[in-house]
């Protein structure tokens, strides 16, 4: 009887899991960060004035960012839109009125969202850079390697 | 003081930061020039007007979602320019009441189409960065930067070559009339030009604060000199030096751009005005 109760539950949980598991861009891992790799663009040693210039620089010119390393620290953001899950790291300004942000690609085989940061959390994101295709538009993203 | 430095060269590194240090100095040097003429002629309030003109004409363009909002913004504030020029001379509704209707008409007019047809993900951050260009001349591109630039040497040339014909309608636009000088087309230009200068400083700070990089340097240096050579020359001087030191300190110390060059203008004019009471 406890053996038929413990399957039972563990399909409700499974069937529970997998109803609630949504689509999100994942990137499989290609290289990896190690202590020694030279972090090209460190936002954690800017302020917020070049962090949105070059956020936006990086927005209307990627290509010369692509496979380029970045580390970001800021307010964890994650929606769902049309059951599409995306995630981006926000910096604030001082005054809190103009956001700017960089979009984040976990890693293949992540899970959501036991392996993600709770939203509106700080954390420190450290990846590459990669040009992903999304639906018609192809954009700048975080391949996050490393969360702290 | 090494670790300013090194900061500051490692900001040097990327060009947007050197585009913004070249534009700025450009756009504040075309706009010193101009506001020495607004100042003396009682337009000073007419930059503001324009701005907010200049404001709706951008809201229209992002709702369109034109590339390039320039295209459309620029002859739009043109033709603001030259209606508020017409409105001063022939009707009814008095100059400072045309610039007040045109000013809060667009403004209001901008933030409703920006409300209803365009809602971005961050509406107040747009909205908040081009009233008081906190960031937006870090976010100029290379063709951005040429256009500021080539446009500013459009505005300098213009003034050197029509210096004598500015300084006669500055002053007296009766006397320039009477020897010849056609002072309608002229002024009709001069408001032309006068746009152009304005759609180029809301890239420095933004549109609420583009009558303070039009005045105050102006202003400053009447206190100190007495000729409209040596006036203009200060005034330029003043600027640059306010552009320059005020994107300098806003990089370094993250305070934003617009409201920074602002501060060091209004610094300027209160050495100018102790210099100037210490004098008498």
């Amino acid at each position: 009887m406890k053996k038929i109760f413990a399957a039972f539950a563990l399909f409700v949980c499974i069937a529970f899991c997998s109803a609630s598991a949504e689509n999100f861009l994942s990137v499989k891992r290609q290289k990896k960060i190690t202590p020694t790799t030279k972090i090209n663009y460190d936002f954690t040693k800017m302020n917020y004035n070049i962090a949105s210039g070059l956020l936006f620089d990086m927005l209307v010119s990627p290509d010369k960012y692509v496979n380029k390393t970045m580390k970001i620290h800021g307010q964890f953001y994650s929606e769902n839109h049309d059951g599409m899950r995306s995630f981006a790291i926000l910096i604030w300004d001082l005054t809190g009125c103009c956001p700017t942000g960089m979009m984040v690609a976990p890693l293949s085989g992540v899970k959501y969202p036991n392996d993600f940061p709770k939203n509106d959390e700080f954390v420190t994101v450290t990846g590459f850079l990669e040009k992903i295709k999304s639906g018609d538009d192809e954009s700048l993203y975080l391949v996050a390697e490393k969360w702290e | 003081m090494t670790e300013l430095f090194e900061t500051l060269s490692m900001y040097l590194e990327f060009p947007f930061v050197r585009y913004a240090f070249l534009a700025g100095t450009m756009i504040a040097l075309a706009s010193s020039l101009l506001g020495v003429t607004l100042v003396l002629k009682r337009f000073s309030y007419i930059g503001d007007g324009l701005s907010h003109a200049a404001f709706g004409a951008m809201a229209v363009a992002s709702v369109l979602k034109l590339s390039n909002s320039t295209i459309f913004v620029l002859p739009v504030t043109v033709l603001c320019a030259i209606l508020i020029l017409c409105a001063k001379e022939n009707s009814k509704i008095k100059g400072d009441a045309s610039v007040a209707m045109i000013s809060v008409g667009a403004l209001a007019f901008g933030y409703f189409l920006m409300n209803i047809f365009s809602p971005p993900a961050n509406l107040s951050g747009d909205v908040c960065s081009t009233l008081f260009g906190s960031t937006l001349i870090l976010t100029l591109t290379k063709a951005d930067m040429i256009f500021s630039v080539g446009i500013s040497v459009f505005v300098i040339l213009f003034f050197i070559f029509f210096y004598n014909k500015i300084f006669a309608i500055t002053f007296d636009e009766d006397f320039a009339f009477a020897c010849g000088t056609r002072t309608k087309i002229l002024n009709v230009v001069l408001a032309s030009v006068i746009a152009t200068v304005i759609v180029l400083a809301m890239n420095l700070v933004g549109t609420l604060l583009i009558s303070a990089l039009i005045i105050f340097p102006s202003v400053s240096s009447m206190l100190i000199f007495r000729s409209f050579r040596s006036v203009t020359v200060a005034s330029c001087v003043f600027s640059v030096f306010g552009a320059l030191v005020g994107i300098l300190v806003s990089i370094l110390t993250e305070t934003p751009v617009g409201s920074t060059i602002v501060m060091i203008d209004i610094g300027i004019f209160a050495v100018c005005k102790i210099i100037s009471a210490i004098r008498k």
